[in-house]
């Protein structure tokens, strides 16, 4: 079955074709919730809800452009959604503009270590350092999405670049760090 | 080896394929949310229902297509008799049944009509007057065309005479037992035969010359009065209703009608008035009175409701479902809007508050200012947070429990909700006098607006707690009941209705498998128009 008739499925409701779905797509989008979410737990609950919300809106996928890009965008939305319902975006904005560079030794930063420094970050700066790096939304998109202004997006994306660049350095017992140009 | 890395491309290259697997719970979790989800879309469709049924009201409200005007000016028209049917065809009803089979449905009708008004007594209604006239004209002028009568005169004569014979000879037929209604289908089939088929009949009709037909029409009227007011005085009656019949016999001969089946429809004519001398005048002619049926019906209407529920469980939280519960009986006020079908089917529906109160017993509570209690969230009104939990032995001796005693009072959480309730029902009567009794059934739909709630401790000091989460907004309760009404004015009615509401998708979330249910005894006094 293609992939067309099972999202078409799922848009009639069948909890079969939905399940079929969520196998497809659960790794990819854990992925996502993993990394916007504050802890595993967290994305745990925000994969549930983020289907659920996505089972719901199905019937408004129209078939154009791809799922996988139509689902993630849910998911992010989802996470988005319920950190801004705790209203926990009332982060003052500090301005810390800097390009940050770390050394890093060969592959040793494990993918749990990566993903446990982001999800460490205050919520803010997660979101939009997701949004901007490893999804590739500019800035003026985050602002409108959070409800921020550009130069808060920016600022606030500097500074996450900051603390994981504290972060990894220290975990490599690297002290030295370097500055860009 | 080490290298410098820009933050952003190594978060890019490491999150690229990024792909976790998640707990295999979290799949369960969302099976069971989405099958949550499909159990509770079979009832949206009940919504839809009442949408449905409810636009229909107001659609026959606006259109009322049964209530179409009788043209008394133009009573040739084939309408005429479809429209005027309804209104009369009821009590006939079993005769038209069996008779069913019989091809010419316009004479069929007439002659239920006519039964129908001899049945439910005289009529003294001028436009059912004319109606019967008509329908009798319809029939009547037909079969005296088909014997080529010319005369103006003789085709009165006969039209009349026919229109009393034949409802004379169905009244027989009902009051005489089984074999005699059989014969008295006969009859009518015997009859009908004469008469052309419905296509022709119009045909016929129009062949007919206006101005006769109108003339017809007047004689009718004048001869039809005449019939009503003799009837009035119960003696003459016998004496008139032979004269007719006699004429009628003329009549039928000049119609080629079997002269027999009259002349026991004659014998039977007797029995008839004789049985109508004794005493049944008064009663049929008060009945004749509502003869004109009212098809809307408006009844403001009180009920004590009484509630329960089916299993042992809590309105608001599972931990409570083994304590004793109070229900306090509360009133339920509304409007009814009743729309008759036909006189034995009427689609119902209306608005009315209900209130319901549950009082939970044996609880304990105590200020907190961390802790919260399941399914109750606060509203703005409230002063203090309170923990309510279950009366537990060890806390009922002080000193064990966590708190301090006199921290924790004892007394019952009461939960208070208020609805609107829409009720979309059915009624069937199941006879139709002046006393009627009608078995009801349909559903209701339950707007929440009111949801409190709050502890009262053993002292008798409340607190309000805020509101419950669990309760959904919009629910629903299954409706059967049985309605007895009994009619003390032409356009009144008191009526008294019984009803077992079940209640369903009342609570949302775990409350404790709560069943609730609650039984109203409605009785208002309707206003027919």
């Amino acid at each position: 079955m293609g992939i067309e008739q099972l999202i078409k499925d799922c848009q009639q409701d069948s909890i079969k074709a939905q399940e079929q779905l969520y196998r497809l797509f659960a790794p990819k989008l854990f992925a996502v919730c993993l990394k916007y979410s504050r802890s595993y737990a967290d994305a745990q609950d925000n994969l549930q809800d983020g289907f659920l919300l996505l089972f719901r809106k199905i019937g408004q996928f129209q078939f154009k452009g791809s799922f996988e890009g139509w689902a993630k965008r849910v998911m992010v939305n989802n996470v988005l959604q319920k950190y801004r319902s705790e209203g926990i975006f009332e982060i003052v904005s500090e301005n810390m503009p800097e390009e940050a560079e770390v050394e890093i030794e060969n592959e040793s930063i494990s993918m749990d270590f990566l993903l446990s420094i982001i999800q460490e970050l205050p919520d803010r700066y997660r979101m939009v350092f997701n949004l901007y790096v490893t999804d590739g939304y500019s800035h003026k998109e985050i602002a409108e999405m959070l409800g921020i202004t550009t130069g808060t997006s920016k600022s606030n994306l500097a500074r996450a670049r900051g603390i994981l660049k504290e972060k990894i350095e220290a975990q490599q017992g690297i002290t030295k760090s370097t500055y860009s140009k | 080896m080490s290298e410098k890395k820009n933050i952003d491309r190594l978060f890019q290259e490491k999150f690229k394929d990024f792909e976790a697997n998640p707990p295999e719970m979290v799949w369960d979790d969302i099976e069971t949310e989405l099958k949550k989800k499909q159990k509770r879309r079979v009832i949206p469709l009940w919504f839809k229902m009442s949408g449905v049924a409810a636009l229909l009201l107001i659609g026959l409200l606006l259109i009322n297509p049964f209530d179409t005007e009788v043209d008394t000016a133009n009573p040739v028209v084939n309408s005429d008799t479809n429209t005027t049917v309804p209104e009369n065809h009821e009590p006939g009803k079993d005769i038209l049944i069996e008779n069913r089979d019989i091809p010419n449905m316009p004479a069929q009708e007439a002659v239920v009509s006519n039964e129908g008004n001899l049945e439910t007594g005289t009529v003294n209604d001028g436009t059912q007057k004319i109606n019967r006239a008509n329908t009798g004209i319809k029939n009547n002028s037909i079969v005296t065309n088909n014997s080529n009568l010319k005369s103006t005169d003789r085709l009165n004569n006969s039209i009349a005479n026919t229109t009393a014979d034949e409802t004379v000879k169905l009244k027989n037929s009902r009051s005489e037992n089984g074999i005699a209604a059989t014969d008295a289908v006969h009859e009518n089939k015997a009859n009908s035969n004469i008469i052309v088929q419905p296509g022709k009949v119009a045909d016929d009709r129009e062949s007919l010359p206006p101005a006769a037909v109108r003339g017809d029409e007047s004689a009718l009227a004048a001869n039809d009065k005449k019939v009503n007011s003799e009837n009035a005085i119960p003696e003459n009656k016998v004496a008139d209703k032979d004269k007719v019949t006699t004429e009628n016999d003329e009549a039928i001969a000049a119609t080629a009608i079997d002269s027999t089946s009259t002349d026991r429809g004659e014998n039977e004519l007797e029995k008839l008035l004789q049985e109508k001398l004794n005493g049944k005048d008064e009663e049929d002619s008060k009945i004749a009175e509502q003869a004109p049926m009212q098809k809307w019906n408006i009844k403001p209407q009180m009920a004590p409701v009484f509630y329960n529920s089916l299993s042992n469980g809590s309105p608001i939280d599972e931990q409570f479902a083994g304590n004793a519960k109070d229900y306090d009986n509360n009133m339920s006020y509304g409007v009814g809007v009743n729309y008759a079908v036909n006189d034995r089917i009427t689609i119902r529906s209306g608005v009315n508050t209900l209130n319901l109160s549950y009082a939970t017993r044996g609880v304990e509570f105590f200020p907190s200012m961390s802790k919260q209690t399941n399914n109750i969230s606060a509203t703005a009104a409230r002063s203090a947070n309170f923990v309510v939990q279950n009366q537990s032995p060890e806390n009922a001796i002080p000193g064990v429990s966590a708190m301090s005693a006199s921290q924790v009072f004892k007394g019952s959480l009461v939960q208070e909700m208020g609805y609107i309730e829409v009720p979309v029902e059915m009624s069937y009567a199941l006879f139709t006098k002046k006393f009627s009794v009608d078995v009801i059934g349909g559903f209701s739909t339950l707007f929440l607006n009111d949801n409190n709630v709050s502890v009262v401790t053993t002292q008798g000091y409340a607190s309000t707690l805020g509101e419950a989460d669990n309760v959904n907004t919009v629910n629903f309760s299954t409706n059967i009941g049985v309605g007895f009404r009994y009619r003390f004015l032409k356009s009144f009615q008191a009526s008294f209705e019984p009803m077992f509401k079940y209640q369903v998708n009342t609570f949302s979330g775990n409350s404790g498998n709560f069943k609730p249910y609650f039984i109203g005894l409605y009785s208002g006094v309707s206003f027919s128009f």
